[in-house]
């Protein structure tokens, strides 16, 4: 479970989240949207400890990350799959080798290297591609790529900031899919920050609206808006 | 939450990384080994006149004997009786006698290249030397009240005791070894700043990989760990292109110097050989390390 506990973040003369409070349980599909400069990749940058925040604390399964040190900022990141819009792949790896990298970087053995990325790959779909660069795919098929690097180190929660900002609207129809699968299949926790009101409103998922560094509303999965 | 994460990683990978850097910035990677290899180099030189002055110091100690020149144009009778004069007093273990034609055969044998020189002294009958005892001793703590016993004998010209050269030998090592530490101090601040460089401009081409590496919970030690190595290679290169130049040089210095300094001993190279080359990997691997450490932390701070 994911809280955020009256997260208070500034720069400088801006108020990026302003005393924000949300809970995402384990499992869960979530959006969050809002104009260019709500706050939403703040939220985001926190969670990874990119940033540290002025007050408030967040919560990921009962341990307060607010309170790390900075040695453990690797291992927390372990836990969360980060996929970006603008993929950061690795561009001299091929599909294969830049999941593989992500394997290698917390020392999973070859063996176990081997046998898991084919199978990351088929799940993307992108397993045809296996042997290209970054350069030689579309943006869908580098996206698909970097979800399936997201998941290659099993973690709990899966982070997805504007995933489809670089893809065709087929394509980004496709990475979400994707991402629910994602969500269903390996029961992880899925995050989308996103600005696409009409790719959110069809998958008809829980919605986070944040506006001015405040949650302006929360809308369940198909249902109405929380309190 | 705590680092149970931590597993063994493959070596390998951070050598085909930190080769991939020293070769994308071949030109620095050549620079930061010639700056470093110089430094090395002038150390073994150092380390090596240090050890040859030492060894002709210890000789020349150890020789115990003083000269003493008597004054030009003596009659023999008059020069026998100082070497009578001098054979009873205190602490003196031998007198030998070398007249001023021995002294000039002698110098004839040194210098044969100048021949004609000594050729044309002869032809004239002006020899410029004066007789001259050489004078054992044998206790060093007493040889100045012996020195100046000498010299009050009437008709001692020069009483020249080895000791004095001992002395301005060691002078003239001190001054060289001040100025050798000044020299070698500036040339390790520029092959530090020139690896520092180096490894700057490798992290500065990698900085994209780096960040993605941090978003996929890499660790410092993982990050870091290729520059490390690519510092390790600077040094390790540097310290072997060293030991085979200063072999080189030593070598070729010998062969120049020991038909003009017979007087002294020249230490072979293989005196040297295993000290040079693990005190230079040593130097070498610390120093690359060392800066590389200092300049992927300065640089992954921002």
């Amino acid at each position: 479970m994911i809280e955020f506990q009256n997260v208070r973040k500034e720069y400088a003369d801006v108020t990026a989240l302003n005393e924000i409070s949300f809970t995402i349980p384990d499992g869960e599909f979530v959006f969050i949207v809002g104009k260019s400069g709500a706050g939403k990749t703040t939220v985001t940058r926190v969670l990874l400890m990119e940033e540290k925040v002025n007050s408030g604390h967040i919560i990921i399964n009962g341990d307060d990350i607010t309170a790390y040190p900075d040695r453990l900022i690797p291992y927390h990141r372990r836990r969360i799959g980060m996929v970006f819009q603008d993929f950061r792949l690795f561009p001299d790896k091929t599909a294969y080798e830049n999941v593989a990298f992500a394997m290698r970087v917390i020392g999973t053995p070859a063996k176990e290297i081997k046998q898991r990325v084919p199978m990351l790959l088929r799940m993307m779909q992108i397993e045809n591609k296996a042997d290209h660069f970054p350069e030689q795919l579309s943006g869908g098929e580098r996206q698909r790529v970097a979800l399936a690097r997201a998941v290659a180190n099993n973690p709990d929660i899966i982070v997805a900031d504007e995933p489809t900002g670089n893809v065709d609207p087929e394509m980004s129809l496709i990475i979400m899919n994707l991402l629910k699968r994602i969500n269903t299949v390996l029961g992880k926790t899925v995050i989308v920050v996103t600005h696409e009101k009409g790719l959110v409103d069809t998958m008809g998922q829980r919605v986070i609206t944040i506006s001015e560094g405040k949650v302006l509303s929360d809308v369940p999965a198909g249902g109405a808006e929380d309190d | 939450m705590t680092e149970s994460g931590k597993k063994r990683y493959n070596p390998f990978y951070f050598v085909q990384e930190a080769f991939k850097g020293f070769v994308r910035h071949g030109i620095m990677s050549a620079g930061s080994i010639i700056v470093l290899t110089s430094c090395l180099v002038l150390l073994g030189a150092f380390a090596a006149l240090i050890e040859n002055l030492n060894l002709n110091l210890g000789n020349l100690g150890m020789m115990k004997e003083i000269a003493v020149f008597v004054d030009y144009d003596l009659p023999e009778d008059k020069v026998t009786e100082i070497g009578e004069e001098i054979k009873k007093l205190d602490n003196v273990s031998g007198v030998t006698f070398i007249s001023k034609k021995q002294a000039l055969e002698e110098m004839k044998e040194t210098y044969s290249d100048y021949e004609e020189l000594f050729n044309d002294i002869e032809a004239n009958g002006d020899n410029p030397l004066a007789d001259s005892f050489i004078v054992s001793y044998r206790d060093n703590d007493k040889v100045l009240s012996l020195e100046s016993a000498l010299h009050s004998i009437p008709g001692v010209l020069k009483v020249n005791n080895r000791l004095d050269y001992a002395v301005k030998a060691e002078n003239f090592k001190n001054g060289m070894s001040l100025v050798f530490v000044w020299f070698f101090l500036l040339l390790l601040v520029v092959a530090v700043f020139v690896i520092s460089n180096t490894i700057r401009l490798a992290v500065e081409g990698r900085r994209e990989e780096i960040d993605i590496m941090r978003y996929i919970g890499a660790t410092n030690s993982f990050i870091t760990a290729p520059f490390i190595v690519e510092g390790s290679m600077i040094g390790i290169i540097s310290a072997v292109a060293a030991f085979f130049l200063d072999a080189f040089l030593y070598r070729f210095a010998i062969s120049k110097l020991s038909s003009d300094l017979k007087m002294f001993e020249l230490l072979p190279f293989s005196h040297f050989r295993w000290l040079f080359l693990f005190s230079f990997i040593g130097i070498g691997v610390m120093s690359g390390v060392l800066t590389s450490l200092f300049s992927i932390r300065k640089n992954l701070r921002n």
